[in-house]
């Protein structure tokens, strides 16, 4: 693939930040490559590094080394000629608080010359045109989330950029938002989403990429990645214990768990159920067991500390 | 150009500027009408009393006068002796006058060549609050990031930020000056005292409030590099205020020939078109060492140049920085 199939991609990317203990490496050699179309997860704990790969991709801060693209035009230089092209949120929508939003909305729109009547559209489309002559101060959470997500259309962008869109907001908002980003994805555009809850991205995604500690770990299809990847098989059935040596026998890994039995690594619950059931051992709960991004961390390193909190070099 | 126009309507939105300038408004105000008090000219009671005081004076003048002008003229001819060169005692000056006891009652004149200069002021430190608010609001709410993924080009963003508040100090330090002048004019107006105010003096008054305007639009440029800079309006305020009325007053007091490097100096200077500062300069004479006071002049040309030049340190400064700096 060129480089001109990703909407975004990085190379060697490394950020240190200098703090009062020392050097401090928040991204570490990333190298992230978001296709063109689709939603893309990109997941990893709390200080993780991903807001600030976002933010130098967005020029906000300075890179340390690497190289990043965004379709394919080199970024900080080339920004400029590709801004136009990005619209993003970067941690939480950041409004002037006593301007209304349709002040806040119409000095960006201004700001890059964009159609008379930009303004009035995307608040149509973000559901606040009843409220656009308010104070952004009395916007409740979800409604900032809207504005921000407004700003980033009045540029009619091919890339959208949402980091933690999800944050603090309440199970209809989250829904909102997922909602909206695949309405984004089926237009043609492609949608970079962080988090660091597994499960809100495991659904809207189409790709991912998965960072600990600055580091790249895993990425493509979410299938590939994170789909396949249940931590096992939950069993209830009548006699653990027997049921445990036919399992064993069958060259399965088996913990006894209370009543119950956790077959671990097995992706097949059929193969249990008949297994069990050619035994005389009848099955009364039979449930895949998915895991935690903290799981999926823990397989894909081995270790247990990947947010980098705390964590100084 | 279009970012200029974008942060001149930004800077219209934001009502902190009109309670600014309703703030610099009602200060003035305050100003004029203190004005209005001192000019008031003496009321019958207050001539009366004066009369008669005045007439006890001369009665006794008439007396001792003679004798107070001959101790007066011996005291001055031993001091000139005493330093070597002519002092001037203003013996010629001793006889009562009817003035000494009335209330003084500066004339416009005095209002225009004195007081003028330090109420400009007022309209400067606003301006240089509302070029402060105007940058460090943004980066201390954050909103310049959701800016600078809009317009990524930053000298232009911190250009633009730095000249629209410059720009809208003109009118706003044009209008507060000339709310000063003319009230100042009007009170004596009213009163009947205007006296005849000089062509030249005029000149002079409004060269005052030139320079004013120049040093507001000046003062916004370099609050909202010092809001760049610092990031919050307390601590860009604070340092301004604690160097300009706590450092440089000590120092002003402590090591008088910096006073030509100071900046409260260098403003009156710019503001008065020169000013004179006092250095006492000591020498060895016969009868031990010898102290007085030496009047100089910082003058307008001196004044610019030092403006001039620490006003371009700071925005220059303050570009840089802010083409560097990572934005949270
Ligand atoms: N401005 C900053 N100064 C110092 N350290 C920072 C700064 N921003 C982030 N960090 C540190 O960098 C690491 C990555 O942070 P961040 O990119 O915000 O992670 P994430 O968005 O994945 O939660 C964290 O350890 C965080 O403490
Ligand atoms: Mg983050």
């Amino acid at each position: 693939m060129g480089q001109t199939d990703y909407a975004i991609s990085t190379r060697d990317l490394r950020k240190t930040y200098r703090g009062a203990r020392g050097r401090h490496v928040a991204v570490d050699r990333l190298d992230l490559r978001v296709p063109v179309g689709g939603v893309h997860g990109f997941l990893g704990p709390n200080g993780s590094g991903k807001t600030t790969t976002i933010r130098m991709l967005l020029g906000l801060v300075r890179a340390d080394s690497g190289r990043m693209r965004i379709f394919g035009q080199h970024v900080p230089e080339q920004l400029p000629e590709v801004v136009g092209r990005v619209g993003a949120i970067v941690e939480s929508p950041k409004f002037f608080p006593s301007f209304t939003g349709r002040t806040n909305l119409d000095l960006l729109a201004r700001a890059i010359d964009a159609p008379h009547g930009r303004v009035d559209e995307v608040l149509e489309a973000t559901g606040l045109r009843e409220r656009g002559a308010d104070r952004y101060r009395g916007y409740s959470l979800g409604m900032k989330q809207r504005l921000a997500i407004a700003a980033t259309l009045l540029k009619q962008p091919d890339l959208l950029i949402f980091d933690e869109p999800t944050n603090g907001l309440d199970p209809a908002g989250i829904h909102e938002i997922r909602g909206t980003m695949r309405r984004l994805a089926d237009e043609g555009r492609t949608v970079l989403v962080s988090s660091h809850i597994l499960a809100e991205v495991e659904q809207v995604a189409d790709t991912v990429s998965i960072i600990g500690r600055g580091r790249l770990l895993a990425t493509g299809p979410v299938a590939d990645v994170i789909g396949d990847r249940t931590a096992g098989v939950r069993v209830g059935v009548a006699e653990p214990e027997r049921a445990r040596q036919v399992l064993e026998t069958a060259g399965l890994l088996v913990r006894v768990e209370g009543q119950h039995l956790m077959v671990d690594g097995e992706r097949d619950p059929a193969r249990i159920s008949w297994l069990l059931g050619t035994n005389g051992l009848w099955v009364n709960e039979l449930a895949p067991v998915r895991v935690g991004l903290e799981s999926v961390f823990l397989e894909l390193t081995g270790s247990s500390t990947l947010g980098a909190e705390g964590d100084v070099r | 150009m279009r970012l200029l126009g974008v942060e001149l309507r930004r800077l219209a939105a934001r009502r902190l500027i009109g309670f600014v300038l309703l703030g610099g408004l009602a200060a003035v105000a305050l100003v004029v009408v203190g004005a209005w008090f001192t000019a008031q000219p003496p009321t019958e009671a207050q001539l009366a009393e004066a009369q008669t005081m005045f007439e006890q004076e001369l009665e006794y003048w008439e007396q001792e006068g003679d004798q107070m002008v001959a101790d007066c003229l011996e005291s001055e001819e031993q001091e000139s002796e005493r330093l070597g060169e002519e002092v001037d005692f203003g013996c010629d000056q001793m006889a009562p006058q009817l003035e000494w006891f009335l209330p003084y009652a500066p004339p416009l004149e005095e209002i225009f060549t004195s007081s003028l200069a330090s109420v400009a002021f007022i309209p400067v430190l606003l301006m240089l609050i509302i070029g402060v608010t105007a940058t460090a609001a943004e980066l201390s709410t954050g909103t310049m990031s959701t800016w600078l993924t809009f317009v990524p080009r930053r000298t232009r963003v911190v250009l633009s930020k730095i000249a629209a508040p410059a720009l809208v100090a003109l009118p706003l330090t044009a209008l507060i000056m000339g709310v000063v002048v003319g009230g100042f004019y009007g009170v004596y107006a009213f009163h009947g005292t205007t006296g005849t105010i000089s062509a030249e003096l005029w000149t002079e008054v409004a060269w005052i409030a030139v320079r004013t305007v120049g040093l507001g639009a000046a003062a916004a440029a370099v609050g909202s590099a010092l809001g760049v800079l610092l990031r919050h309006t307390a601590v860009a305020l604070g340092l301004v205020f604690v160097w300009s009325v706590v450092v440089e007053q000590i120092l002003r007091g402590t090591v008088p020939r910096l006073q030509p490097y100071l900046l409260t100096t260098n403003l009156l200077a710019w503001v008065q078109g020169g000013t004179e500062y006092w250095i006492n300069e000591c020498r060895d004479s016969a009868d031990g060492v010898f102290c007085e006071g030496v009047e100089h002049t910082l003058s307008l040309g001196a004044a610019s140049i030092y403006l001039g030049v620490g006003a371009a340190v700071i925005l220059v400064l303050a570009t840089l920085v802010f083409r560097r700096r990572d934005v949270g």
